[in-house]
């Protein structure tokens, strides 16, 4: 479905990305995970159009994408929920959500309203809060309202930047829940980027490690989650909890 | 007159040419707001309405049609403006920025002069001549125009920003670029209908002014200017402060050259100018960090 061949990103002058290379299925969730700065961040926003790469070829359903383009790589049925969430602080909830649809709102396509009530099925936390300045909600609730607003652009494949970052654990599983749920739900294909590794793994068919900018490990995320060398990195060597090395 | 008649004369002096500033600095907001560019031919777009309109007319269009497609022609100039020279710049600094909307500025003066001349020309107003006493003070019919259009053209703005979907847009556009691209929005888009609805607000301005002040090719340099410190005294971002700037201005100018002299008249803005910079860098009413449009 979204296949990335030998991919390099600068920033300037900086060489982030470095020949990255795979392959994500439809229906699938494929979870990239690693260290603070491994370039997980401009890896998705290659994919998403706000970087350009230098060199290699992303392709999405067979046809390469409009490198850099972000307003128009949305149209096409990839969606990202950036980092740090970047909702739109003094919009209300219901604002936000409908601007996620921007590109069918145009069309007035009728079925935006739709989406509107299963996103709300999702969240139905956000139900209460929809006049609500969006700035004003926690951060586990702003988490589900950018989530949703990637869900009204009516994704094929749907691509999440840390969506646990500074949240509670009970709130981070309610998130995970409801990706696996949107995958059940609408056929979604999800790619998950990730500093909780243990988590992240838990969730995903497959995954890749990145550390500096390249693809260390590949392979079945069960398979990863039992991988001595990623347990030594991101797991702690006998399970401890990644938090806690973290801090 | 008395001292009070000739205060309150004043004071609406001072309201009429502060509602034209208004009106320009209103397209200074909005542009700074949505771009992050200054754009300093503002006042030309008020000068190139005028002049259309002057022209429009005496070709015998009716008048109505004229001051509306004078509006149209310089909105769709200002279009122009974003698509053939800010645009092609997009990612430049500031000063780069700044220089184009000069040379632009000097550009449309020159075009003016190439095709009205240095002569100033007179455009009937609005609905009629004749003016009515108020306790004393006489006032013009076009200065009820000039206040009632920056009041509806701010009040207009606020709605089409807050009420409808794409001014919504715009306003994400300005609260996070990087998600409004995101979700669709082209921020060039925005960049171009924001130029055209700047360059509008311009042109209401000029065929307002004109037929209090006539119109001609340098009438948009000093408009620019005065408008562009009363942006600056509500701090470039808040659209309700830019036109409380610009009405101080427009008064306390109106005040000075009645009591004072009209020579001291244009100082009065950059003294403004002066003070704020030294002492409010961030606008005479600047918040925390308040919220911008």
């Amino acid at each position: 479905m979204l296949t990335l061949n030998e991919v390099n990103t600068y920033h300037g002058h900086l060489h982030v990305l470095h020949d990255i290379t795979f392959t994500v299925e439809p229906g699938e969730i494929f979870a990239i995970v690693g260290a603070n700065g491994a370039g997980k961040s401009t890896l998705l926003g290659t994919i998403a159009g706000l970087y350009v790469p230098r060199r290699g070829v992303i392709t999405f359903q067979g046809r390469s994408l409009p490198y850099g383009r972000a307003e128009r790589i949305v149209r096409l049925g990839l969606s990202l929920v950036p980092e740090r969430r970047q909702i739109f602080d003094d919009l209300s909830v219901r604002d936000n959500l409908f601007l996620g649809a921007y590109h069918r709102m145009r069309r007035r396509d009728p079925s935006v309203m739709d989406d509107f009530r299963q996103v709300l099925r999702l969240f139905p936390r956000l139900e209460s809060m929809l006049d609500r300045p969006g700035g004003l909600l926690s951060g586990g609730e702003q988490q589900m309202l950018a989530i949703g607003r990637g869900l009204m652009a009516r994704p094929k494949l749907i691509m999440l930047d840390e969506p646990s970052l500074g949240l509670a654990p009970l709130i981070v599983q309610e998130i995970f829940r409801s990706l696996v749920e949107m995958r059940e739900a609408y056929g979604l294909t999800v790619l998950l980027v990730e500093q909780n590794v243990r988590a992240a793994l838990s969730i995903a068919d497959r995954a890749i490690v990145l550390e500096r900018g390249r693809v260390a490990l590949a392979g079945n995320a069960r398979a990863l989650l039992e991988d001595e060398s990623v347990r030594r990195t991101y797991l702690g060597v006998k399970g401890d909890d990644v938090h806690r090395r973290r801090a | 007159m008395d001292a009070f008649s000739q205060l309150l004369q004043l004071l609406f002096a001072g309201l009429t040419v502060g509602s034209i500033y208004a009106l320009i600095a209103l397209g200074f907001v909005l542009t700074y707001n949505v771009t992050g560019i200054l754009n300093l031919a503002q006042g030309e777009f008020a000068m190139l309405g005028a002049l259309i309109a002057v022209s429009l007319v005496a070709s015998g269009i009716p008048y109505g049609l004229a001051l509306v497609g004078a509006i149209a022609a310089v909105s769709l100039i200002g279009g122009l403006f974003e698509r053939l020279a800010l645009a092609p710049a997009r990612g430049a600094s500031t000063a780069t920025y700044l220089l184009i909307t000069i040379g632009f500025s000097f550009a449309m003066r020159g075009l003016a002069i190439f095709v009205w001349g240095t002569q100033p020309y007179a455009l009937p107003p609005f609905t009629s001549d004749r003016s009515f006493s108020l306790l004393g003070a006489v006032i013009q019919t076009q200065s009820l125009w000039a206040v009632a259009l920056s009041v509806l053209a701010f009040g207009a703005l606020e709605g089409a920003f807050n009420r409808t979907y794409a001014g919504k847009a715009m306003q994400a556009c300005v609260i996070n670029p990087v998600a409004a691209r995101l979700v669709g929005i082209d921020p060039k888009r925005m960049a171009l209908y924001t130029l055209a609805a700047s360059a509008g607000l311009g042109a209401l301005a000029g065929v307002t002014v004109a037929p209090i002040s006539g119109a001609s090719y340098g009438m948009g340099l000093m408009l620019g200017l005065k408008a562009f410190v009363a942006a600056v005294i509500g701090g470039l971002t808040n659209a309700p402060a830019a036109i409380a700037g610009a009405y101080l201005i427009g008064i306390t100018e109106a005040l000075v050259e009645g009591y004072l002299s009209s020579s001291y008249k244009d100082a009065v803005s950059f003294l403004f100018l002066l003070i704020i910079l030294l002492y409010r860098p961030t606008g005479l009413f600047a918040r925390a960090e308040g919220k911008r449009v």
